[in-house]
């Protein structure tokens, strides 16, 4: 009894020493093309590391392979956790490349693109076994009923991976943070602006948040 | 008038289908595959990275993808949580010849090139 109570206490503290290890958790950037997942990336890096760590365009599929920040440390008053930054590619059901011609690049150039850009896609979606938690970035000023949106969300559903929804580009007249917020009305939705900034210190509460519990 | 063929996909078949292989009866241009089921966010997941693994930029550009759902109530939410049912249907279509299609409330529109 005695014995089995003592091993009981070793077993616990060997577990949480060992979740202690694991408490550095893999946070994706997850959404559609160009909805802002590396410049929101990247403003969390800046703001507490000093660095960036990957690339934002006005070009869709600017990101075309998964890119890592690891361990940032993120404060927020007198709560911090310790995370990786996995910014992944946007995710979409087709890529054309003549797209890619409106925004000024050579045939080629575009076709490049394109093929890497197909690549990127199934990256992302096989990064969503290793992700621990998600922050799933939308344009705010764009209609949320896509059917990517919905496949990215049901799969972090059924999958159980927990996330919240940063509705982005708030800066943006024709944004509205409530319509993202009515159409999806029981997840975390919190808009922001990763370009300006607005919006960032109750998103970074909620980031904390999200990571305590994954 | 461009036309378009539409093809039954029986949800048995379809799963014991290789992704690849559904992928490949769309790549012929101007068909719509009808599944009587919605998929579950796995099977979108796998057919998405399959279209994504075919697409070869000059002739396949890749998929639209859409399910059509019973909505009783408000909310997208609602809509979304059925995922889990098994009743509605799945279209899934060439991007060549489907420039769009948009799942509504008990219906689709499908914008066509
Ligand atoms: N107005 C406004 N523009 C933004 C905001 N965030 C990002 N952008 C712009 O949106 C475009 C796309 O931003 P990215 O961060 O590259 O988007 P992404 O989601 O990483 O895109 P992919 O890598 O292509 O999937 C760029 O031109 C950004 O400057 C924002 O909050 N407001
Ligand atoms: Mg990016």
């Amino acid at each position: 009894m005695v014995f089995k109570r003592i091993k009981n206490i070793i077993k616990k503290s060997f577990i949480s020493k060992l979740f202690k290890k694991k408490k550095k958790i893999k946070v994706g950037f997850y959404g559609p093309p160009n909805a802002g997942k590396s410049t929101l990336a990247n403003r969390i890096s800046q703001d507490f590391t000093d660095e960036g760590f990957t690339v934002a365009s006005s070009i869709p599929h600017e990101t075309r392979e998964v890119m890592i920040k690891e361990s940032v440390i993120i404060k927020k008053g007198d709560k911090e956790v310790e995370i990786d930054l996995v910014d992944t590619p946007g995710i979409a059901t087709k890529i054309d490349y003549e797209d890619f011609l409106k925004h000024g690049l050579k045939k080629q150039e575009a076709k490049a693109r394109a093929k890497e850009a197909t690549k990127g896609v199934i990256d992302a979606i096989k990064w969503l076994e290793n992700v621990d938690a998600v922050v799933m970035v939308v344009d705010a000023a764009q209609d949320p009923l896509t059917q990517v949106n919905v496949t990215i969300l049901g799969n972090l559903e059924s999958r159980g991976i927990p996330f919240i929804i940063a509705a982005n580009k708030i800066d943006l007249k024709k944004a509205s943070a409530h319509k993202i917020r009515e159409v999806f009305p029981n997840y975390e939705v919190i808009g922001i602006s990763a370009k300006t900034g607005k919006g960032m210190d109750y998103f970074y509460e909620k980031l904390i948040e999200l990571v305590s519990k994954g | 008038m461009a036309e378009l063929s539409i093809e039954y996909l029986p949800y048995e078949d379809f799963k014991k289908m290789k992704p690849k292989k559904v992928i490949n009866m769309i790549r012929k241009k101007n068909r719509i595959l009808i599944i009587p089921k919605k998929l579950n966010p796995k099977e979108e997941a796998m057919l998405i990275e399959e279209a994504m693994n075919a697409a070869d930029i000059e002739k396949f550009k890749g998929i639209e993808i859409a399910s059509i759902v019973k909505e009783e109530e408000k909310g997208f939410w609602k809509f979304l949580r059925k995922f889990k049912q098994d009743d509605g249907i799945t279209l899934i279509g060439n991007a060549d010849a489907i420039k769009e299609i948009k799942s509504r409330k008990n219906y689709a529109i499908l914008k066509v090139k």
